[in-house]
């Protein structure tokens, strides 16, 4: 008879919360900060989904799935924060401590045309494009933070996708130069190498 | 053009790897301190996926957000544990089930109505024997006798006054309201001002926000809190919305709001417009929400978005 595996002392909520907490706590920061104007700001937002999750660490759901849940609810405490429901939080005081200063790095493409293109786009187009691309969630896990179905969040990508590449396409176009007169440019090559050749 | 997807992963503003390094001391003095506070009671069965139902008006069904109600200087005062949307009815068909609930952004001010509106358009039956009450600045509507303790009983269904509701859908308007045109923040204070007038709500401020951008070259202006009208800087309309928007702000402004319709012509109108100049998807509708104001002569509309279009045009019921 083989031996039994030893019994597996059941996870216990401060075992199950550091857990969670130690796995998710940077890209939940990273995803506050990336959504908000002030950074520090970000460390409410961090605290409270947290807080939250601690409260109902019951509905927390097991494994992976917990990392997309959070992101729902740091989504829904976001979305009250930018509606000027903010809160200050004593316990992430010290978080906002260290992100204080913080700045934003500055890239070179921050303001090309796709990011004109997506400052056109619904609220939720932006947001699920955002969360593949910045957050590099999947389907399922998108399903899972929007609390939608995995059908409604392909049918939804799909036309956001298309929308921000139309807007793209509408941008790009706008901002070709002045349209010259059909023959203006070949004539005046031709003239440049008629004064070359003469010269 | 390289891929749209690939380059929106360029702009990330904030990697991961960016981010500035936080002490583990930081992090595990905020883990012991939540994991110090009281907890939930937990439940007997695993709990059920949350929904969210997209239908008309942007309503939303959708399991309701826990928010910390109170906040401010420590957690360990948080009492409540409700939620919702403050910007809206919560509707519940069964207080302790407010997985199921139904939300959506004011469309008469009348909570009562409003839930029942948008039961109807989630596919759900009227909440029965409605009644309305706040609690904790957030408004829900349930059965008779399923009103928590500490709610404030609305006697009349009433939570937002119409005069308020239109102050706020005014200011959030493309079509000739606060978001119609890029103002400087100044001009912005005088358009509220205005509005405020116009409308006769006395005793509402109009306040700068605390954090304006110099660079900003345009305003917004905000009246979601009773009494209060805020104004900021901010980005351009023109290059903040959708580029459909615009084509339906012009056919609105001219064809109801430069004539002089009846409140039921407007509706009628408003609908056949955003059918035909939206840039949405051919199998969405709207149903605009008509409010009858016997002292106008003439319709007036607001649009508004927040996720999709709402259209609200207020006018008389016959011509005068």
């Amino acid at each position: 008879m083989g031996r039994q595996p030893p019994q597996q002392e059941p996870e216990t909520a401060n075992e199950r919360f550091a857990s969670i907490f130690g796995a998710t706590r940077l890209p939940l920061l990273a995803y506050a900060v990336r959504r908000l104007a002030v950074p520090e700001d970000a460390a409410d937002v961090v605290a409270e989904t947290f807080l939250i999750a601690w409260r109902r660490l019951d509905e927390v759901p097991p494994g992976e799935d917990a990392r997309p849940w959070l992101f729902g609810v740091a989504r829904g405490v976001l979305a009250n924060h930018q509606r000027g429901e903010r809160r200050r939080i004593a316990l992430a005081e010290r978080l906002r401590e260290d992100l204080r200063g913080f700045e934003v790095p500055r890239r070179a493409s921050r303001l090309d045309d796709v990011e004109r293109a997506m400052a056109s786009l619904p609220d939720d187009d932006r947001e699920i494009l955002r969360l593949v691309a910045w957050e590099e969630l999947a389907r399922d896990e998108i399903a899972l933070v929007l609390g939608v179905s995995r059908g409604a969040v392909r049918v939804r990508l799909h036309r956001a996708r298309k929308r921000l590449a139309q807007q793209m396409s509408v941008i790009a176009q706008s901002e070709q130069p002045a349209a010259l007169p059909a023959a203006s440019t070949p004539v005046t090559k031709q003239r440049a190498a008629t004064w070359s050749e003469e010269a | 053009m390289t891929d749209p997807m690939t380059r929106l992963r360029a702009t990330n503003p904030v990697r991961q790897s960016e981010l500035p390094p936080i002490s583990t001391g930081v992090w595990s003095s905020m883990q012991d301190s939540i994991a110090s506070t009281p907890r939930a009671p937990g439940r007997s069965q695993p709990s059920t996926p949350r929904r969210k139902r997209l239908g008309k008006r942007g309503t939303l069904s959708i399991g309701l957000a826990v928010l910390l109600i109170g906040g401010g200087a420590g957690y360990a005062g948080i009492e409540g544990w409700f939620g919702g949307t403050p910007q809206g009815p919560n509707c519940l068909a069964d207080w302790s089930d407010r997985d199921t609930a139904v939300i959506g952004s004011w469309l008469t001010g009348d909570a009562i109505a409003d839930c029942d509106t948008f039961m109807r358009d989630a596919g759900l039956a009227p909440i029965e024997d409605p009644v309305a009450f706040t609690l904790q600045d957030y408004t829900y509507v349930t059965p008779a006798g399923q009103v928590p303790s500490g709610a404030h009983v609305l006697a009349s269904g009433v939570a937002v006054t119409p005069q308020a509701l239109e102050m706020r859908q005014s200011a959030s308007d493309f079509v000739d309201g606060g978001n119609a045109a890029c103002r400087t923040v100044p001009e912005q204070v005088e358009w509220a001002r205005a509005e405020l007038e116009r409308l006769g709500l006395q005793g509402w401020s109009v306040v700068q926000a605390d954090h304006q951008d110099p660079d900003a070259p345009c305003s917004w202006v905000d009246a979601q809190e009773p009494g209060v009208v805020t104004v900021g800087s901010g980005g351009d309309p023109l290059d903040t919305f959708a580029a459909g928007t615009w084509p339906l702000a012009d056919q609105l402004r001219t064809k109801i709001a430069d004539r002089c319709l009846t409140v039921g012509e407007a509706k009628r109108l408003a609908e056949e417009l955003y059918m035909t100049y939206s840039s949405v998807d051919a199998d969405d509708t709207l149903t605009a929400t008509a409010i009858t104001d016997g002292a106008s002569d003439c319709a007036r509309v607001d649009a508004g978005i927040g996720g999709s279009v709402q259209i609200t045009v207020h006018g008389p019921k016959a011509e005068r």
